[in-house]
C-alpha cells in the first residue's frame, strides 16, 4: 500500500513537473541561417523588430492564447504573462503602431506555416520539432 | 439617444470592414460598460447620486489601412463614443505611420497628445488596474483633450537590457473645457512637446515636456469677473514610473502645469498605485491629489481608492473601485462647481463608487 502511495506521489510530482518545466523550441526555416538571442526574440514577437538580426524579414508566428507552448515561451523569453500580453498587445494596437503576431492553434500548424516560408519564426514544444524546421533557440 | 446611434455608427463601420476579404485591413475594438454614482449632492466630474453609466462606459472601433504599396506606410483611424462626451462618435485619432526604419517612425494628422504614462491607452480599460484613472491628474480638469493635428517622430533604441524611446512632435487643437459645470472653448496653438522613455522587462521610467499656447473664452461663458477672452501659455511637464514585478505593480506619475496670462489655475498633481497579483485577482490602493494655485479656480484635492481588478480572462477585466474624495477647504476640487468664494456650491468629503466590464477584440 505504501509503495502504492509512493509510486502515485511520485508519478504526479513528475506530470506536474513535466508539465510546469516543459521545454520550448524557438524555430525557423531550414535555410535560415540566424543566430538569435532571447532578447532578439522577444523584440520580434512583441512587435519591437521586424527584422531577424541578420538583416532579412521576420514573420513571428504565436500559438493561440491557453497553450502551454505560448505560457512557457513567453514566461521564458518575453517575460508576460498572458493577460500582460493582452494588455501589451491593446496599448500597442489602440494607438495604431502595431498588429500582434499571426496566431495559429498547434504546433503542427506552426511547423508547417515555417516549413514553407524563410521568413518565419516560431516556438513550439521541444517534443515535436521534426526535420522540416530549425531549432535557433530553447527555452528554459 | 446618442448612444444608439454611437452603437450603430460603430456597429455599422464595423460590419463594413470586417466584411472586407482584404487582408491588409484591421479592425480591432475594445468596450468598458459600466456604473458609477456619489454620495454628494454636487455633480462629481460628471457623477451624482443616481448611478449613472455614462462616468466609466465607452466604446470604440479602429481600423489599421495597409496599402502594400511597397513603403512602410499605414493609415489608422479610432472613432470612439464616450459617455462622458455624450456617446458622439469622434474619431480619436486618424494619422499616416511612416516606418522609416525599425527605429524611426513619422506620423502625421490627428495623433496621440503623449501627456501621460497611459495617455496611448487611457481609454483602453484592461491596460490599467483602475475602474477609472485617477481624476486629479488624468481628469479632464487637468488636460481636457488627448489628441492634437499635427506631426510626431519617434526614434527608439536599445541600451543593453534597456529600450528607449523618444519622440518630437507639434501640433494644435480646439476644444471645450467642462470648467466648474460650465463649458469653455479652448484654442490650442503652437504646440510642442519632448517625450523619453525607458523601459525593460519590468517597467519603466518616463519623462516628458510640453510647451503650448492657448487662446479660451472663460470670460464670455461666466460673465463678470473674468476677461472675455485670454491668451495663456503653458509649460507642462510629468514624469512616471511602473514597476511590474511578479506579482507586485507599481506605478506612480506627476504632473506640473505652469500657466502665465491665464485665469486657469497652475497645478502639481501626482498619484501612486500599488497593486498585489493574487491568481486572477489584483487588490489596489491608490492614493492621488491635486494642488492648484495663482488663480480663485482652486480645484485642489486628493482621494484614496480601494480597488479590485479581476481578470476574467486574458482579453476581459472586471473592475470595483471605491473612491474616498476629500477637497481641500473652500475649493471645489474637480467637482462640477465654482469654489465658494465664486460663488459655488460647498463640497463635502465624498464617496464615488464605481463598477465596470472592459474587453478588448
Amino acid at each position: 500500500m505504501k509503495t502504492s502511495l509512493k509510486s502515485i506521489a511520485l508519478a504526479t510530482l513528475l506530470t506536474v513537473s513535466a508539465g510546469t518545466f516543459a521545454q520550448v523550441s524557438v524555430i525557423v526555416h531550414p535555410s535560415n541561417d540566424v543566430t538569435i538571442s532571447k532578447k532578439a526574440a522577444s523584440k520580434l514577437f512583441l512587435g519591437k523588430s521586424k527584422k531577424f538580426p541578420g538583416g532579412g524579414q521576420a514573420v513571428p508566428i504565436e500559438q493561440s492564447d491557453g497553450s502551454s507552448a505560448r505560457d512557457e515561451f513567453h514566461a521564458n523569453i518575453t517575460k508576460k504573462k498572458s493577460s500582460q500580453l493582452k494588455a501589451y498587445w491593446s496599448r500597442i494596437v489602440f494607438t495604431g503602431k502595431g498588429q500582434p503576431p499571426k496566431e495559429v492553434s498547434s504546433d503542427s500548424e506552426v511547423m508547417e506555416l515555417i516549413s514553407r516560408n524563410p521568413s518565419m519564426i516560431g516556438y513550439v514544444d521541444s517534443s515535436s520539432v521534426n526535420a522540416s524546421v530549425k531549432v535557433v533557440l530553447t527555452a528554459p | 439617444m446618442n448612444l444608439i446611434k454611437s452603437i450603430a455608427a460603430i456597429s455599422l463601420c464595423s460590419l463594413s470592414f470586417s466584411s472586407l476579404a482584404d487582408p491588409t485591413v484591421s479592425t480591432n475594438a475594445f468596450i468598458t460598460a459600466g456604473i458609477s454614482f456619489t454620495d454628494s449632492k454636487v455633480s462629481y466630474a460628471g457623477t451624482g447620486q443616481d448611478p449613472k453609466a455614462s462616468d466609466v462606459s465607452k466604446m470604440a472601433v479602429q481600423f489599421t489601412f495597409d496599402p502594400d504599396m511597397g513603403l512602410p506606410i499605414t493609415f489608422t483611424t479610432q472613432l470612439l463614443a464616450k459617455g462622458r462626451k455624450g456617446w458622439s462618435v469622434e474619431a480619436e485619432w486618424a494619422f499616416l505611420a511612416y516606418e522609416a526604419s525599425d527605429n524611426l517612425t513619422i506620423k502625421a494628422g490627428k495623433i496621440l497628445a503623449p501627456y501621460f504614462m497611459i495617455s496611448q491607452s487611457i481609454d483602453v480599460g484592461i491596460t490599467y488596474p483602475w475602474g477609472v484613472a485617477p481624476e486629479e491628474i488624468y481628469g479632464t480638469a487637468n488636460i481636457p483633450f488627448s489628441s492634437i493635428a499635427g506631426m510626431d517622430i519617434t526614434y527608439t533604441g536599445d541600451i543593453g537590457d534597456y529600450e528607449y524611446s523618444m519622440s518630437l512632435y507639434t501640433g494644435e487643437n480646439t476644444f471645450t473645457v467642462p470648467a466648474a459645470g460650465l463649458t469653455v472653448d479652448v484654442e490650442l496653438v503652437g504646440g510642442v512637446g519632448f517625450v523619453f522613455e525607458l523601459t525593460n522587462d519590468y517597467g519603466m521610467l518616463r519623462y516628458s515636456i510640453h510647451d503650448m499656447n492657448f487662446k479660451d473664452n472663460i470670460g464670455t461663458v461666466t460673465g463678470g469677473g473674468f476677461p472675455s477672452t485670454s491668451n495663456g501659455k503653458v509649460l507642462f511637464t510629468t514624469y512616471g514610473a511602473k514597476l511590474e514585478l511578479d506579482n507586485i505593480l507599481v506605478m506612480s506619475e506627476y504632473a506640473n502645469r505652469g500657466l502665465a496670462q491665464s485665469v486657469f489655475p497652475t497645478s502639481k498633481a501626482w498619484y501612486i498605485t500599488m497593486a498585489y497579483r493574487i491568481n486572477q485577482y489584483l487588490p489596489q490602493i491608490t492614493y492621488s491629489e491635486v494642488k492648484t494655485s495663482g488663480s480663485p479656480l482652486d480645484q485642489s484635492q486628493s482621494s484614496i481608492t480601494a480597488g479590485l481588478e479581476v481578470t476574467t480572462s486574458a482579453s476581459t477585466r472586471l473592475n470595483f473601485d471605491i473612491i474616498r474624495i476629500s477637497p481641500d477647504n473652500g475649493s471645489a476640487g474637480v467637482f462640477d462647481t465654482f469654489p465658494v468664494g465664486l460663488g459655488g456650491l460647498p463640497v463635502d468629503d465624498t464617496t464615488k463608487i464605481s463598477a465596470s466590464f472592459s474587453m478588448v477584440f
